[in-house]
């Protein structure tokens, strides 16, 4: 895979996470409930709980300030854009992780929104450190 | 070389990433935590299920279960507005009528919070238990759960709070604020009904505290 193609990957993920991101932070600010397969349950259960906002922000703009870096990783050549979007990256899927973790552990409810959310940063951090790989060799 | 300057970079990357990431976990472990809770009910008087001045011109009458998400979305986002702009000056009380639509664990949960209330701590449990609420009819509401509840609860007899909980009847209370709900109309939690000397308003959902306040200059003396 080339570097290019490693960057369009990256962007492709990063435009799909923002719209996403953008959604849930509507749902939020908006306080109605996300859509959800099978009920909105589980989504309503995170999107409500404590843990959803951090100082009275939103996570979900967290998620769009992520991929808006993850984004601007992808626009940058060289080593800048390397070495931010596997820092994003890295940040991203050790929160996504952490989020999960309360999901499955103290909410205990899971928010389709936010699994595909970790996914698609998982995949991230996989390109990023590939990228990484390529601009090493 | 090169590659050694790479791996220092890669160094760099990863000890700052797990330092942002610690700070993250770090603010999202404190932001809305216990302590606030306590700090912001700590001086308004309470009276059973009622928070606030019993002479405040103006009433809001708060339908809620305790099980449902909308209501603590509102006890965290507008709640702690209300209690410092409105409740804390006296110039409004707001009574709890809980109600246990949602299903069978909402009753226990009621109980729990009405038996904090037979201690004049109903604010408190209710708001903690907002604050630590999980997906509804999980069955997570325990007696373990709600005791972890009571025993956050700053100033709760914890023993007096369990026989309470046990022995007391709270049945009565519950159907007084179900007959309630029907007579003001009422289709899903959170609905406030807010009476003054200029009238009654009513707003449903977890609204924010702009609309809140709002209704209660509509109802409130000009």
């Amino acid at each position: 895979m080339s570097e290019r193609s490693t960057r369009v990957l990256l962007a492709v993920l990063s435009i799909l996470g923002l719209l996403m991101s953008a959604y849930l932070t509507w749902v939020h600010l908006a306080g109605v409930a996300p859509i959800c397969l099978a009920g909105s349950g589980g989504c309503e259960a995170v999107q409500t709980s404590r843990y959803a906002e951090i100082l009275g922000v939103p996570v979900a703009v967290l998620g769009i300030a992520g991929y808006a870096g993850l984004m601007l990783s992808a626009w940058l050549k060289g080593e800048g854009g390397v070495l931010l979007g596997l820092f994003v990256a890295l940040v991203s899927v050790l929160f996504s992780g952490y989020l999960t973790w309360l999901e499955l552990f103290v909410i205990h409810a899971i928010c389709q929104w936010c699994v595909t959310s970790a996914i698609l940063m998982m995949a991230s951090f996989i390109f990023t450190a590939v990228r990484f790989g390529q601009s090493m060799s | 070389m090169i590659e050694q300057r790479s791996l220092r970079l890669l160094a760099i990357v990863v000890l700052s990433a797990i330092v942002v990431f610690a700070l993250l976990v770090l603010l999202s472990q404190i932001s809305g935590s216990e302590e606030e809770v306590q700090e912001l009910l700590a001086d308004v008087p309470q009276d059973g299920t009622m928070l606030g001045s019993e002479d405040a011109p103006v009433t809001i009458y708060l339908y809620e279960d305790l099980q449902c998400p909308a209501c603590a979305s509102f006890a965290r986002r507008t709640f702690p507005h209300l209690v410092t702009r409105y409740v804390e000056p006296g110039e409004v009380k707001v009574v709890s009528e809980p109600l246990t639509i949602i299903g069978p664990d909402s009753t226990p949960a009621t109980e729990a919070a009405l038996s904090a209330g037979e201690q004049d701590l109903y604010w408190e449990y209710s708001t903690l238990f907002f604050l630590n609420q999980k997906r509804e009819n999980s069955g997570y509401v325990t007696g373990e759960f709600l005791t972890s509840i009571a025993k956050e609860t700053q100033g709760l007899d914890v023993g007096q709070w369990n026989e309470d909980r046990e022995q007391g009847s709270f049945e009565s209370e519950i159907e007084a604020a179900q007959n309630m709900a029907q007579d003001d109309g009422v289709g899903g939690t959170p609905t406030m009904v807010i009476t003054g000397p200029q009238g009654t308003s009513k707003l449903v959902g977890a609204v924010p505290i702009d609309q809140v306040a709002a209704a209660i200059d509509e109802v409130e003396a000009p």
